[in-house]
């Protein structure tokens, strides 16, 4: 730290100077932010387990929200470890960073560099963002800015990095399409390696930017949305989706054909300072069978992988050796469903509850089963359940494929109460197709039946009951049977709330959160969003917004001064019923969900009718046809 | 010489960007440490069993130290040589043991101990360093106010500081008291009260009046 008067002498002379010796002259300035800023920890990387990784082509795996939001993401690691392996490959990461960095950073004119040796990210011949949730599509363009790489595809030449794009908003990538080079649809294991070779062999051969972008177009499940022309009708919904340059007509997304022996990683950093999900991730399966109809997840990641139990065991080790994190989560989206759940946590809870290391599951099936499970974990400290009926009455849940039942509710309150629980949060959502008045006030009535129960059980033991209901809005999703479907307008979600709020003042020891009916809005249009939606997204976030899913940052009203401004109505994207026969912005992306699929289920969603989990017989969805893959369940 | 205990007293340092992490973040790090480690360390009862660790003293983001302590209580008797060994191949360079010893049973935490902290501070450099510390040190009381979230607490400065020695321009050298009862003034805030601008402290030792392991062994009572 006190030689950097001599080693600026040396590099003045040379000329312009590498990030590298930029870095050493950087390091007081750095230093003396870190000192100003709120959580410094979240910037100084060097976790522990992270071993240099050395090559000339150098990949950024960018997050754009902030480092403990990033570092709580599988994908993310699972990807960085891959990369990490590949010979030739310097992988490293960025976090968007908070305002008081960015300001820093600006006042300072530093760009935005990375954690591992602070580079720019201006100068990564790759750069991989994790597209989680739509809210932070800003912060992507932040990230980019501050990074000082040109935002547009269009501006990009040979010297900047390549921009790509990964995740479940992957699906519909379009409102962002001018700012990516390419997107990846689907698992990223296999096809992240592909992207590297192609990148590579490019390099060596000297060819244009846009011979990289034709090139990477041929690799299965890579999109490049600058070769495919949209053209609109009058009425503003899509005439036709041309691919261009030989470019292919759709692009089917990536599986890992089974999640027995499939990457993981071994290396898992661990942060000095405290992340959203602090521990470690065992990730029990993949997919999901279920077929809730609102639910994007579910679908986009089947066919369902269960990895095998053996391989589980074998990665808890390793992990809980090498991190020394005290809870194991097994991680998937509907954790219960493991077909080997209970031994699995059995074996897992008898090796590691002597050293302190616990189990959690973070998604439980709203069913008796669940309880058992839990209780296994959980014998002294009961910390809380959360269950997600999604609907209040048995109609709505019918519509929405939720397959639980009131009974089946009741039940599961039941156990719980009965050993020992006392605070247990349901999830509802508002807005649903078909929705009702008497829908919205049946979650008040379910409400009050867990809780006379949970009272019952008080009354034996000692203590009361804790009961809280978080409500959210629907969003309709992409690649779902309610991709069609309307959002139903911010003053009638208004509306539905204070029914609901009113419903609910007759219990007041039940806690209500409501979300915000703005954010599910923005949300909703960026969703279904086509690329005419870009110029809406560039004048927010020129208008200053970003951090768009942290309520204190999120501002409305530029989002609709921006919508204003760029001539885009929300509402077209957000509130409109969409027709049968109407060309989707992502019908040319494929899940392997066939569209005629999720129109009938989207007619049996409003004819009340269930259709079954795909674990007893295929329900003919499309996708272990159309990918050539099938369901892999743990032990067959 | 006690070689063999349950209870084992590193001395260890807290260098380089680590000195960002709080006190929080520095107790789940050793605690993890422990775990990898495998050291056969004792858990306290309840329902969320966390590792029997304690450290001296709490020291605030920023300041880097090259001294600081902390015990680490074991079911079971063993080396403290051999619990350094193991415990510090699970630590980052930047928070490096350096010493231990087995604590004897019935000794107090070493919290209990505490009785101030030397600190090494470099600030931008002035010209009239010398005589700003000699009129601040003239003073008998030096009365000043933290504020913190909604309390406020006040403090004398001049009564908290044993020795404040200037080393050329830009350098001093601080021996703060610290009590148990009080709140413990920081180096920061005497920076602040000479109107200076800190640019690196570095905590050098925990000063107490036992006779455990260097530097408990010189008191400043
Ligand atoms: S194709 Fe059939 S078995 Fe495969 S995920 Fe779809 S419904 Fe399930």
């Amino acid at each position: 730290m006190y030689a950097e008067a001599a080693i600026c002498g040396i590099i003045l002379e040379k000329g312009p100077l590498s990030w590298r010796e930029r870095i050493l002259i950087d390091q007081k300035m750095w230093d003396a932010i870190l000192s100003r800023v709120e959580k410094p920890a979240r910037y100084i990387g060097g976790e522990w387990n992270q071993t240099p990784s050395e090559g000339d082509l150098a990949v950024c795996l960018a997050f754009p929200d902030v480092y403990e939001v990033g570092m709580s993401h599988l994908g993310l690691k699972i990807l960085y470890q891959i990369l990490s392996q590949k010979p030739g490959v310097a992988v490293e990461r960025a976090f968007a960073p908070w305002l008081d960095m960015e300001r820093e950073l600006q006042a300072a004119n530093l760009p935005l560099v990375s954690m591992e040796s602070h580079r720019p990210l201006a100068e990564f011949q790759i750069l991989g963002f994790t597209l989680q949730y739509e809210l932070s599509y800003t912060n992507v363009l932040q990230m980019l800015s501050l990074g000082k790489v040109p935002l547009f595809t269009e501006e990009r030449t040979e010297k900047h990095p390549l921009v790509i794009a990964g995740g479940p908003c992957a699906f519909n990538p379009e409102p962002l399409a001018p700012f990516l080079d390419a997107v990846v649809l689907g698992e990223g294991e296999d096809v992240i390696c592909e992207i590297v070779d192609c990148y590579r062999k490019w390099q060596e051969d000297g060819f244009s930017r846009g011979e990289l972008l034709m090139a990477l177009a041929k690799i299965p499940g890579v999109y490049v949305p600058s070769l495919y022309n949209f053209t609109y009708r009058a009425d503003g919904t899509i005439e036709a989706i041309q691919p261009t340059g030989g470019a292919p007509g759709t692009i089917t997304k990536r599986v890992v054909e089974d999640l027995a022996g499939a990457p993981y990683p071994e290396n898992w950093l661990v942060p000095y300072t405290e992340i959203v999900h602090d521990r470690v991730m065992l990730e029990i399966m993949r997919g999901c069978t279920r077929g809730c109809r609102f639910c994007q997840a579910g679908g986009i990641y089947r066919p369902l992988r269960e990895r095998p139990q053996s391989e589980l065991l074998d990665l808890a080790e390793k992990l809980v050796s090498s991190t020394g994190y005290d809870e194991i989560s097994l991680a998937s989206l509907s954790s219960s469903d493991y077909s080997k759940i209970a031994e699995l946590t059995r074996a897992l809870l008898a090796k590691y509850g002597e050293m302190g290391v616990g189990v959690s599951l973070p998604s439980l099936r709203t069913d008796k089963f669940a309880i058992e499970l839990a209780q296994s974990i959980e014998k002294v400290r009961k910390t809380g359940l959360t269950f997600a009926p999604e609907a209040g009455s048995q109609r709505l849940r019918d519509v929405i494929n939720k397959g639980v039942t009131e009974d089946d509710l009741l039940t599961t309150a039941h156990a719980a109460f009965s050993t020992g629980w006392r605070r247990l949060k349901l999830y509802f959502m508002i807005g649903l197709p078909t929705e009702t008045d008497e829908d919205v006030q049946a979650i008040g009535e379910l409400a009050r039946k867990v809780l006379a129960i949970g009272r019952e059980h008080a009354k034996r033991g000692k203590g009361g009951v804790e009961l809280s209901l978080s409500v959210s809005t629907f969003v309709p999703k992409p690649q779902t049977p309610f991709q069609w479907e309307p959002q139903p307008l911010r003053e009638e979600i208004r509306r539905r709330q204070k029914l609901l709020r009113d419903e609910m003042s007759k219990t007041r020891s039940i806690k209500l959160s409501l979300h915000e009916p703005e954010d599910s809005f923005l949300e909703a249009v960026l969703a279904r969003g086509d690329r005419r939606l870009a110029s809406a997204i560039l004048a927010a976030w020129q208008a200053g917004c970003h951090f768009d899913s942290w309520s204190e940052q999120f501002s409305f009203r530029t989002w609709l001064e921006a919508f204003q401004k760029t001539g885009v109505d929300p509402a077209f994207y957000a509130n409109r019923q969409r027709q049968e026969t109407e060309i989707l912005p992502w019908d040319h992306l494929k899940s392997g969900l066939k569209k005629s699929f999720l129109w009938q289920e989207r007619l049996r969603a409003y004819r009340g009718e269930l259709t079954a989990d795909c674990r007893g017989g295929c329900r003919g969805c499309g996708v272990c046809p159309e990918l050539g893959v099938a369901n892999h369940l743990a032990g067959e | 010489m006690v070689e063999r205990g349950k209870r084992i007293r590193f001395k260890f340092i807290k260098t380089g960007e680590l000195k960002y992490i709080s006190h929080l973040d520095l107790l789940r790090t050793m605690e993890r440490a422990t775990r990898r480690s495998r050291l056969p360390i004792r858990y306290t009862e309840g329902f969320h069993p966390r590792a029997k660790i304690q450290f001296a003293s709490a020291l605030p983001v920023g300041i880097a130290s090259l001294g600081e302590l902390m015990d680490i209580e074991l079911t079971e008797e063993l080396l403290a040589g051999q619990a350094m060994q193991e415990m510090g191949g699970q630590l980052p360079a930047t928070l490096a043991l350096k010493e231990a010893r087995v604590v004897p049973p019935g000794e107090g935490p070493p919290m209990s101990l505490v009785r101030g902290a030397s600190y090494q501070i470099r600030v931008e450099p002035q010209d009239d360093l010398a005589q700003r510390v000699d009129g601040w040190l003239a003073k008998e009381t030096i009365p000043w106010t933290r504020q913190q979230k909604n309390k406020v607490r006040h403090l004398d400065l001049r009564g908290a500081t044993s020795k404040l020695e200037v080393l050329g321009r830009e350098q001093l050298e601080l021996l703060l008291f610290f009590s148990s009862e009080a709140t413990n003034v920081r180096p920061q805030e005497i920076i602040a009260s000479l109107k200076l601008v800190p640019l690196e402290i570095v905590r050098t030792a925990i000063w107490g009046q036992g006779v455990l392991m260097e530097p408990l062994e010189k008191g400043i009572e």
